[in-house]
C-alpha cells in the first residue's frame, strides 16, 4: 500500500515537474513541502490539476478544488486515492 | 440617499505566455475550468482576451478572500466587456477595458457573507512577446443600487 503511495506521488511529481513552474527543482520536493511556497502560481495549479486529471483518468469534483487539494504532492496524491476509491 | 461602499479590492497580473501555454497544451478543457459557461462565445477567443479574463477572475478571488479549504472554480465567475462608450462616473482608467462581473454558486455564496453586492472592474493588456501580460482590478461594493 504504501509502495503504490509513493508510486502515486512520484506520478504527481512527474506531472508537477511539467505544469507548476516552479523556481526550484520538482525532484528536490519533499512529499508534504507547499507547492505554492515552491513558486506554484494559481494558474499554474490549473494546470496541474489537469495535468493530474489526463494522469489518471479522473475528474475532480468542485468540492475538491481548493487550495489546499494542491499544497503539496501529499495532498494532491490523497485527494486521487480518493477518487480511485469511489471508481 | 446611501452611496455604495467599498468591501475590498483586488488586483492581478497573468503572463500571456503562460495562458498561451495552458491552452495549447489543455486544449477546450483548459476553456472548460477558467470560463464559466456564459463566456464560451461563438467566436474564437484570443489569448489576450482570456489572458485578461482569467487576471480579473484571480483578482475577484482576492478581493473575496477565498480560504485555503474553500472549494473555488473559476467557472463560477463570469466576466463580460462592457460597450465602449459606457458612462463610468468612477472614471475608468485611460486605456483600460471595463468589465461586469457575475458570480455564481460558491463564489456567489462567499460574496452574500460578505455584502458584496456589486462589482467595478477593468483590465489592460501590455507587452510583448514573455512580457506580454494582462492586468486587473477590481472593486467589491456593497450597498450599490444598480
Amino acid at each position: 500500500m504504501s509502495q503504490d503511495r509513493s508510486q502515486l506521488v512520484e506520478t504527481i511529481r512527474d506531472v508537477v515537474a511539467q505544469h507548476a513552474h516552479l523556481s526550484s527543482d520538482a525532484a528536490s520536493l519533499s512529499a508534504s513541502e507547499s507547492l505554492y511556497t515552491a513558486g506554484m502560481t494559481s494558474h499554474a495549479s490549473v494546470n496541474v490539476m489537469l495535468g493530474v486529471e489526463d494522469a489518471f483518468d479522473i475528474e475532480f469534483p468542485e468540492e475538491m478544488l481548493t487550495k489546499e487539494t494542491f499544497e503539496s504532492l501529499d495532498s494532491i496524491a490523497q485527494a486521487v486515492a480518493t477518487l480511485q476509491d469511489e471508481q | 440617499m446611501d452611496q455604495p461602499c467599498v468591501v475590498a479590492v483586488g488586483c492581478d497580473t497573468q503572463s500571456a505566455r503562460a495562458v498561451r501555454q495552458a491552452w495549447l497544451h489543455h486544449g477546450q478543457r483548459y476553456l472548460n475550468t477558467v470560463l464559466a459557461t456564459s463566456e464560451h462565445s461563438g467566436t474564437s477567443m484570443s489569448v489576450e482576451e482570456i489572458t485578461q479574463r482569467y487576471a480579473l477572475k484571480e483578482a475577484v478571488a482576492k478581493a473575496l478572500a477565498v480560504r485555503s479549504d474553500e472549494p473555488w472554480a473559476w467557472r463560477w465567475i463570469a466576466v463580460h466587456k462592457s460597450p465602449a462608450g459606457v458612462e463610468d462616473h468612477d472614471g475608468v482608467p485611460a486605456g483600460a477595458q471595463r468589465w461586469s462581473v457575475h458570480v455564481t454558486d460558491g463564489a456567489l455564496q462567499t460574496a452574500q457573507r460578505q455584502g458584496i453586492d456589486q462589482w467595478r472592474a477593468w483590465s489592460w493588456f501590455c507587452g510583448h512577446g514573455v512580457t506580454a501580460s494582462g492586468y486587473a482590478t477590481v472593486v467589491a461594493l456593497t450597498g450599490a443600487k444598480s
